[in-house]
């Protein structure tokens, strides 16, 4: 049943939604009271790091509707090597995506005196909401005619 | 794992990584008196009661000049001029020398005369610390004299004027009016001498209304007072609590302080900061804009402290050296100051209350009218028409203010959080 339309687009959206919100508000708490910040107050450096895993967030979730929306065709099923190159290509998109989303708040924030470890506590986040929610999400509610194609799925 | 169950686990995860941000603790905070503390009172009512001392020694008689001069005009024009700028104004008359008495208004007319300088048991010497009062409320006490003191006579008259005025918040205004002027000079240190002005106004000679009362109402009289063209703007002094017409400030920190971040203001002149683990603080820049009051004398930037006072949690507040001022330099209406911020050690929120007062000493110079008509020794040949000591008095007038209440330049709040 989770596998079926709309429920697999509902559960998806509300997982990406409470997990932008753990991160937003639980990680966002963390990084607030680290980050050193030269110009920027701790309320707009939160406010940027907000809205940058709102967007890959969204664009997450647009991935991942498109996966159950070409899954659920009867075309995915007879062409099951397209269907496998579209799950990869958008995997490695994903991946694109967060390495975007990060170089985007580094170049923001490149006055503000943010150390490595707190940029790679930022792409901890970015990856968890871009490919890794798309690998977990595609690996949990793809349709039943490419069930199989997400990597770990047999 | 089934997709139910990955999901319910993925919300318990959200949830406990929610709920382990650190809860905010409540912040303390000052209530906001800054408008008050330094602007003073500004409304004042539509009433004033105004009791004016007349000087009736005989070194006022000079003044009348033959009956055409300011000092004849001053009196003429006084009770008008109240009234007419005043909604409901009283006015009351009184005759000061050796003793007071008070004048009805026939009385006070007879200011005008010779003969009023010549009362025995009055126009003998001029005791003004008879008359100095500052009455409560909406109630002015104008005292018109020569103001000639000497050193002693300076020293009482303002330990007299600190005890009654500056100790209950009241101001002292120092009005000038030259004056035509042509008879003898008493009281310097010199044997009396005759002097008469010409017509040039250089050769005027001052004598001056001194006001008594609640900051706001001896400004307010002042400005009634300042339609008559022979009072001019630039000879009054305000030796007042409050010396600010209006204050900015901007406060931000230096780039080197790596510990401190700056929050959001929530409130204009309220100022948030956190220092992080691992620091103690950092440095901050103020850009503090004062537009003083027309009628106040110039600070002396050099001089200017920090009085810092911190609260943590329902405690009362106590003064602190947690903020410490650097450095100041003036620009025109704004002073640049770097100051230090330590926080205490433990972690938590702690709210300062900051403020920038003149010093207590030294704080102002003397307006350049008081410095042009003063001088230590006037005599027939040299500065004639000068006052005796005006500088003097003016300036122990403002240094005895000061060591009551120290004039503040602008006041804000800063609320700290030690993380």
């Amino acid at each position: 049943m989770v596998r079926t339309a709309p429920i697999n687009y509902l559960l998806t959206a509300a997982a990406g939604g409470l997990l932008w919100t753990a991160l937003a508000v639980g990680l966002g708490g963390y990084l607030g009271d680290v980050v050193p910040l030269q110009e920027r107050t701790t309320e707009e450096f939160l406010g940027l790091y907000r809205i940058v895993l709102g967007v890959v967030l969204v664009l997450a979730l647009a991935n991942c509707f498109y996966w159950y929306f070409l899954g659920s065709r009867r075309q995915a099923a007879v062409n099951l090597r397209g269907a496998r190159r579209v799950w990869m290509g958008s995997l490695l998109g994903q991946v694109v995506l967060s390495v975007v989303a990060l170089l985007t708040l580094v170049l923001l924030l490149q006055a503000e005196g943010l150390t490595l470890g707190n940029f790679a506590a930022i792409f901890a986040a970015l990856s968890l909401l871009t490919y890794v929610f798309f690998w977990a999400a595609t690996l949990l509610a793809s349709p039943p005619a490419v069930e199989f194609i997400p990597l770990g799925k047999r | 794992m089934p997709p139910r169950r990955a999901f319910c686990l993925l919300a318990s995860a959200v949830i406990l990584l929610s709920g382990c941000s650190k809860p905010r603790v409540d912040s303390v905070e000052f209530p906001d008196d800054a408008s008050r503390a330094v602007l003073g009172t500004i409304q004042t009512g539509d009433s004033l009661r105004v009791s004016v001392y007349v000087d009736g020694t005989v070194s006022m008689a000079g003044f009348l000049s033959g009956g055409t001069s300011h000092y004849v005009d001053f009196l003429d024009d006084l009770e008008s001029t109240v009234q007419n700028s005043i909604r409901r104004a009283e006015v009351r008359y009184f005759k000061f020398g050796r003793t007071v008495r008070e004048l009805d208004r026939g009385g006070f007319r007879g200011a005008r005369e010779p003969a009023f300088y010549a009362e025995r048991g009055i126009s003998e010497v001029t005791q003004i610390d008879s008359v100095i009062q500052c009455p409560a409320g909406a109630h002015v006490a104008v005292v018109v004299t020569d103001l000639f003191q000497d050193e002693g006579d300076v020293q009482a008259v303002v330990g007299r004027i600190k005890d009654r005025c500056f100790g209950r918040g009241a101001a002292v205004g120092v009005l000038a009016v030259p004056s035509q002027f042509d008879g003898m000079v008493y009281d310097a240190r010199v044997p009396a001498y005759r002097y008469a002005s010409s017509a040039e106004r250089a050769s005027y000679r001052p004598f001056y209304a001194l006001l008594f009362g609640a900051p706001e109402h001896v400004e307010r009289l002042h400005q009634a007072l300042r339609a008559q063209p022979y009072v001019e703007q630039g000879h009054f002094t305000l030796v007042s609590p409050y010396v600010v017409r209006e204050f900015d400030v901007q406060l931000a920190k230096s780039k080197d302080s790596r510990h401190l971040n700056r929050r959001d203001e929530k409130r204009p002149r309220h100022f948030r900061f956190d220092v992080r683990k691992g620091g103690d603080g950092g440095t901050l820049t103020a850009d503090v804009t004062v537009r003083l009051k027309p009628s106040a004398p110039d600070y002396r930037p050099e001089r200017v402290e920090l009085v810092a006072f911190r609260r943590e949690g329902a405690a009362d507040s106590a003064r602190t050296e947690d903020v410490t001022l650097r450095s100041v330099r003036r620009s025109g209406e704004v002073l640049n100051a770097t100051l230090e911020l330590r926080a205490p050690d433990q972690p938590g929120s702690y709210a300062y209350r900051v403020s920038l007062v003149t010093g207590p000493l030294d704080g102002f110079a003397s307006p350049a009218w008081v410095r042009t008509l003063s001088s230590p020794n006037p005599t027939a040949t040299d500065g004639p028409n000068k006052t005796l000591n005006l500088e003097r008095f003016v300036s122990d007038l403002r240094r005895a203010a000061s060591s009551v209440h120290a004039p503040e330049l602008a006041r804000w709040y800063m609320d700290v959080r030690k993380l």
